[in-house]
């Protein structure tokens, strides 16, 4: 049964004293060192470390979430955008994949990870994408996953939208869709009754959008999984290839480093996301006999345009992404409208001075929307000074789908009603018709002058049977370690051409069904 | 135990006197705000630059910190300047000066991250977004109101169902059979 009386999530102002279960270790130099233990510690409380540890704890397994970021409740959330960025996103936001074009990507680093911060989009694994892996990387019960995404869909209410929630920049992308003759469909959201606040990546203000802020995270917590945040894990502690725990570190009340924390435990499930498991890993002296760790990271990356429409469209009023353009799936693109707030657009816009001002001046008439490519090449993420290196070259031939992409988001809004189109690429002239769409193909844009974004990265210590080639077998478990396990979208063989988030939680569901299986 | 309000944000990073004027005159020149913008609203800019810096890895912070530095320094490297540095131009000065960085090919890294900083600070600024008639506030009070007005009672029974039991369903270790199929291409 679950607790009633469930143990709070434990912040930087409760270390060390307040910590259930804790003994502190005085030392005269070296500062305290806080030790704890338990069945299972998992590193991440996102989509794949909050299923997991809730799952294992519903299970019966003495669990310890630790996680980086802080604790930011539903009503701590609300329109300050600059505020949000800064306290829920990893570095502020401003990561970047190191290549030509630089590609800017966020991490949410708070409790409930990049579910807080998504634009809640559910959607299960393509049947194609699960039968490459099998296919490809043979990677076991691929066929068998309908059980787990259903009942993810239970806890995180995936479904459509209430129609009364969308806004006009959502309307008019499926108006130019329909237009053209092009499938668009509603997407599927985790939400309850989504408010349509257009909030969603800055926490959702209304606690409609089930991030695992709000399901796993308490889920885990009825179960008796203890959650530690402001906590950042430094290494995985290894006895020869068994893992028995972590070493990290905890912040202070001051939000300085505080104390030392050892977790000690018979499992170790590392959940940080495919920038940070694999640095965690290589920084562990972890050693996967593939040599993959950190290789075959896939970004889905993302251009965005700003469409200039005469009526007002306010897309602030509605619900993010309420639809997809899915006529190019095959061919590895997925379109929407992405309203941001005013402050990142105009940090985004290839434009400064007084074309800058003009285009703000018109941001209550803008519909920005995106394009998503199905990327088909891989960077890496490496491990240096203690922090994760990201390089990705995008391929000539991701350029070009990007540059096609763009250019049938073009067509589109101009179906739609637009009047001006500004496009994210530098030294390209906005677009005034349709008929200077083409433009786009005159001349090669340079690589340098694209503006490409994600939010979506895959793949680096990849599942599969093979242990020379993958990390972690079909289940999760690094090969060739013993009680090492990694829950997150890391374990991608190949990028899925969709939202990733129902992806991680089904496959953390069925992980943590196996790990229970095989605990002894 | 009750628990504990949400963490404060880190203290900010302060930048010297003579950078909190380079980010006001980059916002000058980036953002092209209308002549009678208050000083004071500067001051917030820059404060709200430092808050940003704060948020930041070292490694990043030192390295904007430097790049404004750069950037300051720069304009004095211009024979029309007469050794002024960007601060201290004229706005139309510090605007063609920024102009020319961003064509510059060697520059532009420098104008493009400058910019990206300055232009998000600025329009997160609440007087500017007044101006812009952008009040998400007001939309999101009323959004949540209608929810509830609507919606209360399912909401509540949806928040509840997430923490009921309902242990996952073990079958029997079907493991070495699903492996071994994988493994044979079946």
């Amino acid at each position: 049964m679950p607790s009633l009386a469930a143990e709070p999530i434990r912040t930087r102002a409760d270390w060390p004293d307040a910590i259930p279960g804790a003994t502190t270790r005085r030392r005269a130099f070296r500062g305290d060192v806080v030790e704890l233990g338990c069945d299972v510690v998992v590193i991440g409380s996102g989509a794949g470390g909050a299923v997991v540890a809730a799952e294992l704890a519903e299970g019966g397994l003495d669990v310890i979430v630790l996680e980086e970021g802080g604790h930011h409740r539903t009503e701590d959330f609300g329109a300050d955008a600059g505020a949000a960025v800064r306290r829920l996103y990893r570095d502020g936001g401003a990561q970047m994949a190191l290549g030509s074009p630089p590609i800017t990507f966020a991490e949410g680093r708070c409790v409930g990870g990049s579910t807080v911060v998504n634009g809640g989009m559910s959607w299960r694994t393509p049947d194609k994408i699960l039968e490459r892996w099998r296919r490809e990387d043979q990677v076991a019960g691929t066929g068998d996953m309908e059980r787990y995404f259903e009942r993810v869909e239970r806890f995180i209410s995936a479904r459509h939208q209430d129609p009364w929630t969308v806004g006009r920049d959502n309307e008019l992308l499926r108006e130019g869709a329909e237009r053209k003759g092009w499938a668009v469909i509603p997407n599927i959201r985790n939400q309850l009754h989504c408010a349509g606040t257009n909030n969603c990546a800055f926490g959702c203000p209304t606690g409609a959008k089930r991030s695992t802020l709000v399901s796993y995270v308490p889920r885990a917590q009825a179960f008796g999984a203890r959650v530690l945040a402001d906590c950042r894990v430094d290494r995985v502690l290894l006895e020869g290839k068994r893992a028995v725990g972590v070493a990290g570190r905890a912040l202070g009340p001051d939000g300085r480093p505080g104390p030392r924390v050892v977790v000690r435990a018979r499992g170790v499930v590392v959940a940080a996301g495919a920038v940070q498991t694999p640095a965690l890993l290589l920084r562990s002296g972890v050693r996967s006999p593939s040599g993959a760790i950190g290789h075959g990271l896939t970004l889905h990356p993302n251009a965005k345009v700003t469409a200039i429409f005469d009526e007002p469209v306010e897309g602030w009023k509605g619900v993010h992404q309420a639809y997809q353009v899915r006529e190019f799936q095959d061919e590895g693109y997925l379109m929407a409208a992405v309203n941001i707030p005013p402050s990142m657009l105009a940090m985004t816009l290839p434009h400064w001075g007084p074309a800058l001002r003009e285009v703000m001046a018109a941001y209550d008439r803008a519909v920005i929307a995106g394009i998503l490519v199905e990327d088909t090449t891989t960077g890496r993420v490496r491990q240096v000074g203690g922090r994760p290196l990201v390089t990705y070259a995008l391929s000539d031939l991701d350029l070009q789908r990007l540059v096609r992409g763009t250019s049938l988001l073009c067509e589109l809004l101009f179906e739609a009603g637009a009047r001006r189109i500004v496009l994210p690429f530098e030294g390209v002239a906005d677009l005034h018709g349709p008929d200077e769409v083409r433009r786009l193909f005159a001349r090669p844009i340079p690589r340098e002058a694209m503006e490409v974004v994600t939010v979506h990265v895959m793949g680096t210590a990849r599942m599969g049977e093979d242990r020379r080639r993958h990390v972690c077998d079909s289940f999760g478990k690094v090969h060739d370690a013993d009680g090492l396990w990694v829950s997150d979208a890391s374990l991608f063989p190949s990028p899925i051409g969709v939202n990733p988030m129902e992806t991680i939680m089904a496959l953390a569901t069925r992980n943590a069904e196996r790990l229970l299986e095989g605990w002894r | 135990m009750p628990e504990a309000s949400p963490p404060p944000e880190l203290p900010p990073a302060r930048l010297p006197r003579r950078l909190r004027a380079t980010v006001g005159a980059l916002a000058r020149a980036v953002c092209d705000p209308p002549d009678d913008v208050a000083p004071a609203t500067y001051e917030r800019l820059a404060d709200d630059v430092e808050r940003f810096l704060a948020s930041l890895p070292a490694a990043a912070r030192l390295g904007l910190v430097g790049a404004l530095w750069a950037f300051e320094a720069s304009a004095a490297l211009v024979p029309s300047s007469r050794l002024r540095t960007y601060s201290r131009l004229s706005p139309r000065r510090a605007a063609a000066h920024f102009g020319r960085c961003w064509e510059s090919r060697a520059l532009h890294p420098l104008a493009k991250i400058l910019k990206m900083v300055v232009a998000f600070a600025w329009f997160e600024l609440p007087e500017v977004k007044a101006a812009m008639g952008y009040h998400p506030e007001r939309w999101i009070a009323e959004a949540s109101r209608r929810r509830l007005a609507a919606w209360a009672t399912e909401v509540r029974r949806g928040e509840a169902a997430v923490l009921e039991p309902d242990p996952l369903r073990r079958p029997a270790a079907p493991a070495p059979t699903e492996v071994a199929d994988a493994l044979a291409g079946r």
